[in-house]
């Protein structure tokens, strides 16, 4: 009988610390974006953000143009997409040699959104359909959802932003993978208050 | 270039990457990869003179073919406006690098700062005859819809050096 009732209250012990865990890490994430998931969604249990650019090569040539984009924010078959057809790159020419493509695509495809452990990348994943293949981030319906609010006069009509593709110019801190609400400057408008 | 994405260095990448998954060969990979990155380390730790990269690239289109260089040649074609698909209608080298060259230029299209070109006021330029090429190859299909000749890449970058 004791044994019996030492080892049902270890079990209520292991619910209420699992509960808990749930609960609380469910509530410090919540409140960033709004959409909620399920407590039991271990998604919600990765590092927030998505992860910075960690490749010197990666840095090199796929910074010089524009910020080096995190490959967390895009799915492989994306990126497959993009590295094929580098001589027409959203109007530039992008193009590189076999071996460094490779290269970097090896690296982009290791850390892609369907492979990144990091919160933002599975919410992109969430937001995608399965047969469609989006050349951009910005054409994610996740990127799309999130920027809604933010009016044509601040992006395009915005000489110093010009273009939704330039998140630097608006997330003070892109380049560490950071895009927290409270960390965005619009140039000549101000910091973001929601 | 392949766009056959079942194939070729496609294929080999996604190979590559999920052998590399299964193995945990990521680990091992930049654990040599890191090592041979320090033993490189003193060899390119500060940027090189550029002037012995440019003899080298100089003297290769002189056996490509190339005649005598140019300053005043390229001079003339890093102005020369050409006409290019909207919204880029009038293309030069100075819609990215500007026409002051000791000054930063600005991407036509990103904005993002490109440093300037004069190796004189820029000594991380013209490195490598690698990335020499690749941007001529890149910036030329871009401005004029083509590939420059030897002769032309050479009288840039007699230009450029003299700034
Ligand atoms: C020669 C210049 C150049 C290089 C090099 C370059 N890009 Fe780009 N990239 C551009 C331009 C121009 C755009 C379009 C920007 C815009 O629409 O405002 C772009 C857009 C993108 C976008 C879409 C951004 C969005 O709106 O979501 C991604 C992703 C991207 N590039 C990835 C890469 C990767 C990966 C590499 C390296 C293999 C690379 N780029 C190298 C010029 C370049
Ligand atoms: C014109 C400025 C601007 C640019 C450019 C921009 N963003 Fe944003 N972004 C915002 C603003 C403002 C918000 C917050 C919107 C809101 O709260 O309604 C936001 C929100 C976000 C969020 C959600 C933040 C959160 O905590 O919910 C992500 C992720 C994000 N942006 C990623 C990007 C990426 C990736 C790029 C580039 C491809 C980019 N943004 C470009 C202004 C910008
Ligand atoms: C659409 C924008 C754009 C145009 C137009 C352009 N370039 Fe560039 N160019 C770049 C960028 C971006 C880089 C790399 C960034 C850097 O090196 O700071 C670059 C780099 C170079 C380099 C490599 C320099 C080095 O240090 O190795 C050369 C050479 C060059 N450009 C020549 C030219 C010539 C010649 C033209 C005209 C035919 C031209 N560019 C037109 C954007 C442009």
């Amino acid at each position: 009988m004791k044994i019996v009732t030492a080892s049902v209250s270890a079990i209520t012990l292991g619910m209420i610390i699992t509960a808990a865990v749930f609960f609380s890490t469910d509530k410090a994430w919540s409140d960033e974006d709004g959409d909620k998931s399920a407590f039991w969604d271990i998604s919600d249990l990765k590092r927030p953000g998505v992860a910075a650019v960690s490749n010197e090569l990666y840095l090199k040539e796929c910074g010089s143009c524009h910020m080096a984009y995190p490959p967390g924010l895009l799915p492989e078959k994306s990126w497959v997409k993009m590295m094929g057809e580098l001589e027409n790159h959203f109007g530039e020419n992008a193009e590189l040699g076999d071996a460094v493509r490779t290269e970097l695509l090896v690296y982009m495809l290791n850390n892609s959104a369907d492979k990144a452990d990091y919160r933002r990348s599975k919410k992109i994943m969430r937001s995608l359909s399965a047969d469609e293949t989006v050349d951009r981030i910005s054409l994610t319906p996740y990127f799309l959802r999130k920027h809604d609010e933010v009016p044509q006069r601040f992006v395009a009509d915005n000489p110093k932003v010009r273009s939704f593709s330039n998140c630097d110019a608006c997330h003070l801190n892109a380049v560490k993978g950071n895009f927290n609400e409270d960390e965005i400057s619009i140039p000549g408008v101000g910091y973001w208050h929601d | 270039m392949s766009k056959d994405l079942g194939n070729g260095i496609y294929a080999e990448a996604i190979m590559v990457h999920r052998a590399e998954i299964k193995a945990k060969f990521v680990n091992r990979y930049s654990a040599i990869l890191v090592g041979g990155l320090m033993m490189l380390l003193p060899a390119c730790a500060s940027a090189n003179e550029s002037g012995a990269t440019i003899d080298n690239v100089l003297a290769g289109y002189q056996s490509a073919g190339a005649v005598e260089f140019s300053r005043q040649r390229g001079e003339a074609l890093w102005a020369k406006q050409v006409v290019g698909a909207e919204p880029f209608s009038s293309r030069s080298c100075t819609s990215c690098h500007g026409a002051d060259l000791k000054k930063p230029g600005q991407h036509v299209q990103t904005k993002k700062t490109i440093a300037p070109m004069s190796a004189a006021a820029n000594s991380q330029r013209y490195q490598t005859e690698a990335d020499i090429e690749k941007w001529f190859l890149r910036n030329c299909k871009w401005t004029f819809g083509r590939e420059c000749s030897a002769q032309e890449k050479g009288d840039f970058l007699t230009y450029l050096r003299m700034q």
